[in-house]
């Protein structure tokens, strides 16, 4: 089972980058004056990848910490986080 | 009340906003009488509370895990099913379906009034036997169905086999001509509204454009609108959409519980913020966009904007991998 989570990071590692580009060629795409009223909008593209790309890189990170097993244990008490 | 009554500056239109000073008041006095809960009024008498509980959250490695962990593994997939049921399905009743605006509103009230209790059995039920696997199923069984389900909406209100039933009411034909811009050019409206023996109606309308220079009449394209289900159908509809809810239900009841018992008392609050607005808002709130997005992109499926939440809630299935090993109830 931690093989698979491990295996699957890196599926999650790659989806980031692959969420980035597939909003980046659609806003390329659908920009346009003459396009469908409901996406051709620029303002709502730069906000909308303004939003998802630190989620996509959150999706890396989260990526890396399950190739590193990070995953394995969490901290299940207060005193188990050590933020001094 | 009449649509003018409706309208007018202080109008009907301000009833519910009125009516909710009235719940401000009751979220007031809930929150007058609400105590800590025991753990963290023991966590502050023991000076343990966090001092800077945004920085704790976020800059620390062992606890920024859990907040990917908690919208990646859960709120993500519990966002879309929640739009899903509830926001696009109205959307897809009255964009798509074309249903009329009066039939597809009192759809939704219906389910939504049949199964809104299950919030609370769900809640209920995952203080029993635990939230994982609730959740798991409700995203599961949403993944399988909204094809079928969707689907069911798009033939069941297929004009052309209402058609075949033959018409009942015969159609009534109105004409109404306005102009249109300063060089005599007029818009010619035809609506058709026709009936069957069923009971299910529909109306189509078509703008021709008279061009006054040439007397040339430019034909527009039909479009199909306001159509009405025959009453077995409707509460067919009713059952689908309440289908749908009740996924909403399984996700959504168990799902603050469980993000609370996620993260330890310490920096709870903070922790759990992030991914439940991020969740709902971004993953959730992007449903319709998204789905205008694909259908654009690809025209032949009607049904093209449902593999957004169908991808999302099962990447999440597949994230939670990560939650079914875990202790919860954190201290």
């Amino acid at each position: 089972m931690n093989l698979f989570k491990r295996v699957l990071g890196l599926i999650w590692m790659l989806l980031g980058p692959a969420v980035i580009i597939f909003l980046v060629v659609g806003a390329i795409k659908n920009i346009d004056t003459s396009g469908n009223k409901d996406i051709n909008n620029p303002v709502i593209w730069i906000i909308i990848i303004a939003i998802f790309v630190p989620i996509a890189i959150g999706l890396m990170i989260f990526g890396w910490y399950a190739i590193k097993n990070e995953y394995k244990h969490l901290p299940e008490d207060s005193d188990h986080l050590n933020f001094e | 009340m009449t649509d003018e009554a409706f309208n007018a500056e202080w109008g009907g239109w301000r009833y519910p906003f009125w009516f909710s000073i009235l719940l401000v008041g009751v979220s007031v006095y809930i929150r007058m009488k609400m105590e800590e809960s025991p753990l963290f009024s023991k966590l502050k008498s023991e000076g343990k509370t966090a001092k800077n509980p945004l920085k704790e959250s976020f800059s620390h490695k062992a606890n920024f895990k859990m907040v990917l962990l908690a919208l990646f593994g859960a709120v993500m997939g519990q966002g879309v099913i929640w739009y899903t049921g509830q926001f696009y399905a109205q959307s897809f009743l009255e964009t798509k379906v074309m249903l009329d605006f009066e039939q597809s509103r009192t759809i939704m009230l219906w389910a939504i009034l049949f199964a809104t209790p299950f919030f609370i059995f769900f809640g209920w039920l995952s203080d029993k036997i635990g939230r994982k696997w609730i959740m798991l199923l409700g995203m599961l069984v949403a993944i399988i169905t909204y094809r079928p389900i969707f689907n069911y909406f798009l033939e069941k209100s297929d004009i052309t086999t209402w058609q075949q039933e033959g018409i009942s009411g015969g159609n009534v034909n109105l004409t109404k001509t306005v102009a249109f811009g300063n060089n005599g050019d007029s818009l010619i409206t035809n609506t058709q509204t026709f009936t069957f023996n069923s009971g299910a109606a529909y109306t189509q309308q078509r703008v021709d454009t008279l061009r006054s220079a040439t007397n040339e009449v430019i034909t527009g394209k039909p479009v199909v609108k306001d159509k009405i289900l025959p009453t077995n159908t409707y509460w067919r509809f009713v059952g689908l959409v309440f289908i749908l809810i009740f996924y909403v239900t399984m996700v959504y009841g168990p799902i603050a519980a469980f993000l609370v018992e996620l993260f330890p008392v310490r920096i709870r609050y903070t922790s759990m913020s992030l991914p439940y607005h991020i969740g709902n808002g971004v993953f959730g709130g992007l449903v319709p966009f998204i789905g205008v997005l694909l259908q654009t992109t690809f025209t032949s499926d009607p049904l093209v904007g449902l593999w957004y939440p169908i991808a999302i809630a099962a990447l999440c299935l597949l994230l939670e991998q990560y939650i079914l090993t875990i202790k919860l109830i954190k201290k």
